[in-house]
């Protein structure tokens, strides 16, 4: 009888933990992603994620500098992504820094012009998209960062023409606007050798726990160590596909963010669907030894970048930079 | 201090410059700068330690002391703790909790971040349940979900197997846990762990439950080795207190047991090793040589058994050399009497290579049973209000994780030393044969020892 009892009480857990699986027998999508911060910055950063252009100063016809001086400054900007192109929507990506060197979060919106002396145009609110996982996905770089960057500030910003061009990010804290200047540089996209949305994704053989002779640690920079280490040429074109060129460890920008981290918990929502895929970016994880491969193939300058691929085998996404939990997952939704 | 037990010092004292500041010099030890003197000198520390313990024992210790150890019951406890009704809840729990991991590992989350079988079975079972039972005895006798299925046996167990299958079984999951991957894969292992399940079951309804778990259950001699470290010790129903280390003379050296520990050593070497710059290196290149062979994806894993298989085989070549160099002192007693008379001394050295090698593991990794426990199968629950807490890896330093390591393998070896001193001295008949006899476990030890530091350079070189 007492055994009985204990087969039925395991049963009924099997049968209660398959029923409620969750859809996709993935992870419930967060409903709250600032829950997973630290205490100190949750309510700031859930109050950034829902920015309006009616909360910040309006440009109204002045200079860039005009509408800085009239703001006040102190924090700098530190811009997650280096790849912006002319005649289209760019995700300018960034994060604030404030006078102490610590991440400011609240409300935050961009403007932009060609020079600190041109009319600005904006704001472009850029609501805060959280960077910091789940426990279970949380690396050991991440989980021992002393000031660890908790969301990263993105806005959909149009650049009509190439060349340089200043931007002022405003943060509201404690309701008054303070202001950090930037600067970026617009291309064209017939000078973008990077594989772009649309185009057919290079088969790149990407590193695998086998190509590397077992020796998980040297294609793997994260720790714990990552399993998402399938050959990129193998899978694309049978299937979505989330490739994520990243190097946790030797990461040289305090906001690349745990990219990888943010695969991770993702992949546990979309992994039947989508077929994710972690690329270390230096040769042998030295920084000095150049890129690896796969990252030549898709003329890579940078790190970190994201490409999703589709069934058929082009991309439907890509973004640079750093990019936190809702960025990655719309660029997953392109490609399903 | 006699002329002899003098030469034992002096002997031991060549024995241990000749073995222990080379193995720890050659790799500089770990990247860890601010330790306040140089970690060669952890090496010669430790090989000191041991020397000087020798030293004491020579002459402080000349009556065998453990070979019949006292026991006295637990005064009140004793007799409830050890009771049928505790024993059945225990096992219950037991039964329970394979359960909730089985079913974990299949209808959980895909990943062995997110999903509890993985931790479980690796670390809180395979790791934590070590520490536990040299501190607090057999716990897993207790908990055993398959002893908990106490079946009669339809016919007697083959003596001459002995603890053949336990050490079998013993090195198939360190396979699985080191080189299969299957660690990565919730479902495949809770599948190693179904597979165990119903072989164990199996070999208890052919052989009875108690000779099974005695012999070829290898979890339950696994732990009941480790538990013999510890004070407790239960006795016709009543648990009671022992003299450390008194449980480990009485292991009865069945057919089997030798290979059974040089397993438990050689594996956990071996999983040092492997994280080292020498393994990885070389296991590319046996890899890429294999690879035209068995295919690139096949040839890692071949590679591990190879050097899986190659470190038991060492330890207990090891072993071996040391005996056979015990025996050359003389006496009338034989090599393989030797190997089997002192084979329980080994244990502390397995317990240490545990505690030093996973202990991080354990502190760390161990940490995500907290949110895993609390929504085991992935459904967002939060059972224990701890879902959403982190692994915290600040509390303990590198270099605090290093003193506690090398505290471990000095204790360790000290230990392993007073075993085989105090066999020594019931064994031979003459007291002076048997500390000769302790120049050669003396070299084992502090070889043992300079292992163990070395392995742990690698591993965070």
């Amino acid at each position: 009888m007492r055994r009985g009892g204990l087969l039925a009480t395991f049963v009924a857990l099997t049968l209660a933990a398959a029923g409620c699986g969750g859809d996709d027998g993935g992870a419930a999508a967060p409903a709250d992603p600032a829950a997973q911060l630290p205490s100190g910055v949750q309510d700031k950063v859930r109050a950034a994620r829902d920015p309006r252009p009616s909360e910040f100063p309006a440009a109204r016809g002045k200079t860039l500098q005009a509408l800085a001086d009239g703001i006040g400054g102190g924090p700098s900007m530190g811009l997650a992504g280096s790849v912006f192109l002319a005649g289209q929507e760019n995700r300018v990506a960034f994060g604030v820094i404030d006078e102490q060197a610590g991440f400011l979060y609240g409300k935050t919106a961009l403007y932009v012009a060609r020079d600190p002396g041109s009319r600005a145009r904006g704001p472009y609110v850029a609501p805060a998209d959280v960077l910091m996982t789940e426990a279970p996905y949380r690396s050991q770089q991440s989980a021992t960062e002393a000031d660890p960057f908790a969301a990263v500030y993105a806005a959909q910003v149009p650049f009509s023409k190439p060349g340089p061009y200043s931007v002022l990010a405003v943060t509201l804290v404690g309701g008054q606007p303070v202001a950090a200047p930037g600067q970026l540089e617009v291309t064209t996209r017939a000078k973008d050798p990077i594989p772009a949305v649309g185009e057919p994704a290079p088969k790149a053989r990407t590193d695998t726990v086998a190509s590397a002779g077992g020796d998980v640690e040297a294609i793997d920079t994260r720790r714990p160590t990552s399993d998402m280490h399938a050959n990129f040429a193998d899978v694309v074109g049978s299937k979505p596909v989330a490739l994520l060129f990243a190097t946790p460890q030797l990461c040289q920008s305090r906001v690349c963010g745990p990219v990888v981290d943010v695969g991770l918990q993702l992949r546990a929502r979309y992994g039947d669907q989508v077929e994710f895929i972690h690329q270390e970016v230096y040769t042998d994880n030295d920084a000095n030894k150049g890129l690896r491969k796969p990252l030549q193939e898709f003329n890579l300058p940078t790190e970190p970048w994201l490409f999703v691929v589709g069934e058929d085998g082009r991309i439907t996404a890509r973004l640079e930079g750093s990019f936190g939990l809702d960025a990655f997952e719309r660029a997953l939704k392109t490609a399903l | 201090m006699t002329h002899r037990s003098r030469l034992a010092v002096l002997a031991a004292v060549g024995i241990a410059a000749a073995l222990a500041p080379a193995a720890a010099e050659a790799h500089g030890l770990v990247q860890r700068t601010a330790l306040p003197i140089p970690e060669w000198l952890f090496g010669w520390a430790a090989a000191i330690v041991l020397v000087a313990s020798f030293a004491g024992l020579a002459v402080l210790w000349p009556r065998p002391r453990l070979q019949q150890p006292g026991w006295r019951p637990l005064p009140g406890l004793g007799r409830p703790l050890a009771s049928r009704p505790v024993e059945v809840l225990c096992g219950a729990v037991g039964i329970a909790l394979l359960g909730v991991v089985i079913a974990a590992g299949y209808a959980g989350r895909g990943s062995a971040l997110d999903n509890l079988a993985p931790t479980f079975i690796l670390i809180d079972f395979w790791v934590g349940l070590v520490f536990a039972s040299a501190l607090f005895g057999d716990l897993f006798r207790a908990f055993s979900p398959w002893r908990a299925i106490r079946l009669p046996g339809i016919r007697p167990y083959p003596e001459r197997w002995g603890r053949y299958p336990a050490a079998i079984a013993l090195l198939a999951f360190t396979w699985v846990e080191l080189v299969s991957g299957w660690g990565d894969a919730p479902a495949s292992l809770t599948t190693a762990a179904v597979a165990y399940t119903v072989y164990t079951l199996a070999a208890q309804a052919l052989f009875g439950t108690e000779a099974w778990t005695r012999n070829g259950e290898a979890f339950a001699v696994y732990f009941n080795l480790f538990s013999r470290l510890s004070v407790w010790e239960t006795r016709e129903r009543v648990v009671g207190l022992r003299p450390p280390l008194g449980g480990l003379p009485r292991v009865d050296a069945a057919p089997g047991t030798i290979l059974f520990v040089v397993v438990m050593i050689g594996t956990v070497t071996f999983d040092g090793f492997s994280q080292g710059p020498f393994w990885t290196e070389k296991s590319v290149d046996l890899s890429a040589a294999l690879d035209g062979l068995v295919g690139l994806d096949t040839a890692p894993k071949l590679a591990g058994t190879v050097g899986l298989l190659a470190a038991v085989a060492a330890i207990g070549l090891f072993y071996r050399i040391g005996i056979d160099g015990a025996r050359s002192v003389g006496g009338d007693i034989d090599a393989a009497q030797l190997r089997r008379a002192f084979i329980h001394t080994l244990v502390p050295i397995a317990m240490v290579y545990v505690a030093a090698h996973y202990l991080t593991f354990l502190l760390f990794e161990g940490q995500a049973t907290f949110y895993l426990a609390s929504d085991p199968f992935g459904n967002g629950w939060d059972l224990f209000g701890t879902a959403s807490r982190a692994i915290d890896y600040t509390y303990l330093s590198q270099n605090a994780t290093w003193y506690v390591q090398v505290a471990f393998v000095v204790l360790g070896h000290v230990a392993a030393l007073v075993l085989a001193h105090d066999r020594a001295l019931g064994l031979y008949r003459d007291s002076r044969l048997a500390v000769r006899s302790q120049y050669w476990m003396l070299a084992v030890m502090v070889g043992f020892t300079s292992l163990a530091l070395w392995l742990l350079a690698q591993a965070a070189a």
